[in-house]
């Protein structure tokens, strides 16, 4: 032991993944334990006869892996296939509407678990990219913060257009730890989010405050004469 | 019922197999591209399940290939890619519907029946089931008589399950076509939607159309299978609605 005492092995924030690797590379590495775990349950099992309810355990067992390992896969895929891709250009359009869209359609989920989710916008907010696929970003950036938030709160996604940007922040105070944190859907959702919104010429940051977390991210203006 | 498997990959193929033999389909398997193209012009499937990635001819020729000889047949194409732009594309090359790997059996079981059952329907701009009519044209709906206001989002529900009438749809089938999402979602918002539509159409009746089927997703009850008895049981209150939001990615499944 040093003079300085023991020394402690720096704790990753609340949902965060260990730094030094890719996310790929840990996505990687977390598809090892369930595989290894479906592995001996399977060789466990056919090592000898069993009551029948050890062999069903044993594929219940095996589903729950599964399912864990079909999200990870999902992910690996997905972050793969996103950081190939080319940026498409696209046409101009609003995303303060897409946004104010996109709250409406989760509003009724977030009455659901208690979320208060309060949208503000500058308008308009004309951007330059595939209208499709930033739909589908924006909806699963909102989806996994709502998922991520803790009941009663609120979930606040800001959209300003600063000089040629727009900067959309969403915060969110965070409920409790999902399942299989930092590898649950929800978080790997963000995670593919973050890929998504680079591939599309954004800045992205993800902050993790004691009581807070905040994604923002950073997208150049198109001109407003263009968007439709 | 005659379906075509083109699958390279023994192991899946044989479960792909097994379990539709189960249900009673009569099933063929080829394990190239070459052979799925030539039994597929020569013989008459109901149904065409294509893998993309296939030895000798790929998937993407034998799609294009079927589709100049036999328009009409339904085909499902697997994949390993889930990207919104590869599921246009094969879209695009006239396949029916896509479903990528990894994939769970009941999601594809769901969807050849909710395929086989599309080809057979004419394309109508009226739907009805019971005394429920959607126009797809006016954009309206009216039950037993009376006009009920939905939104855009509820409208587009309520017609893809009165597309699949007497069918189930899986969570995946409902957020690909209705809200044009390729991946699963971490909330429960198809079940959250499938609660208001159910407080819009059937509450007040007895005869209740919209079902909860346990394990696969949902389905609206055909003419002659509208149970009112069936329908109590059906419904989700709104606490397990919420109970499940957390993590509902393999839950709802």
């Amino acid at each position: 032991m040093s003079a300085a005492g023991p020394k402690l092995t720096p704790q990753p924030a609340h949902g965060a993944l260990p730094k030094g690797r890719s996310p790929l590379a840990h996505l990687l590495h977390a598809l090892n334990q369930p595989l290894t775990g479906l592995q001996c349950s399977l060789e466990l099992a056919v090592t000898g006869p069993r009551p029948t309810e050890q062999y069903v355990r044993t594929l219940r067992e095996g589903l729950e892996l599964t399912g864990r390992m079909r999200i990870l896969v999902e992910a690996i895929r997905e972050l793969a296939d996103t950081q190939q891709a080319e940026s498409e250009e696209g046409e101009p359009f609003l995303l303060d509407d897409l946004l104010r869209d996109t709250a409406d359609d989760l509003t009724p989920v977030a009455e659901t678990v208690g979320v208060h989710l309060l949208l503000t916008s500058h308008a308009p907010l004309p951007v330059r990219a595939d209208r499709r696929y930033l739909a589908a970003l924006v909806f699963r950036f909102l989806e996994s913060a709502l998922s991520l938030a803790r009941e009663g709160s609120d979930l606040q996604i800001a959209a300003t257009a600063e000089q040629e940007h727009l900067r959309l922040v969403v915060s969110w105070k965070p409920g409790r730890l999902p399942e299989y944190s930092p590898f649950s859907r929800q978080e790997l959702g963000l995670l593919i989010t973050q890929a998504g919104w680079e591939r599309s010429g954004a800045e992205w940051t993800h902050t993790r405050g004691e009581t807070t977390q905040t994604c923002t991210v950073r997208l150049p203006l198109a001109s407003p004469f263009t968007a439709r | 019922m005659r379906i075509l498997i083109a699958e390279d990959d023994e192991a899946l193929a044989r479960f792909v197999r097994q379990g539709l033999e189960a249900e009673r389909y009569s099933v063929d398997v080829f394990s190239d591209g070459e052979q799925a193209r030539n039994a597929a012009t020569e013989f008459e499937y109901d149904i065409v399940i294509l893998d993309l990635n296939l030895p000798k001819l790929d998937g993407v020729s034998v799609l294009r290939h079927l589709r100049s000889k036999k328009p009409s047949v339904p085909v499902l194409v697997l994949t390993q890619r889930t990207r919104v732009e590869d599921r246009v594309q094969c879209l695009d090359l006239g396949a029916d519907d896509y479903l990528a790997k990894p994939f769970s059996f009941s999601e594809l079981s769901a969807r050849i029946r909710a395929l086989v059952r599309r080809s057979h329907l004419p394309s109508e701009s009226v739907l009805m089931a019971a005394d429920l009519k959607l126009d797809r044209v006016q954009r309206l709906v009216e039950r037993a008589g009376r006009r009920i206001d939905l939104t855009a989002k509820e409208f587009s529900l309520l017609e893809y399950l009165m597309l699949n009438l007497g069918r189930s749809v899986t969570r995946a089938m409902i957020i690909e076509h209705v809200w044009n999402l390729t991946f699963d979602t971490t909330t429960n918002v198809v079940d959250v939607y499938i609660n208001y539509l159910r407080r819009k159409i059937d509450d007040g009746h007895p005869t209740k159309l919209i079902h909860t089927v346990r394990g696969v997703g949902y389905e609206m009850s055909g003419p002659s299978e509208a149970k009112a008895s069936e329908a109590q049981a059906s419904e989700i209150p709104t606490s397990e609605v919420k109970a499940s939001l957390v993590d509902a990615g393999e839950v709802k499944r």
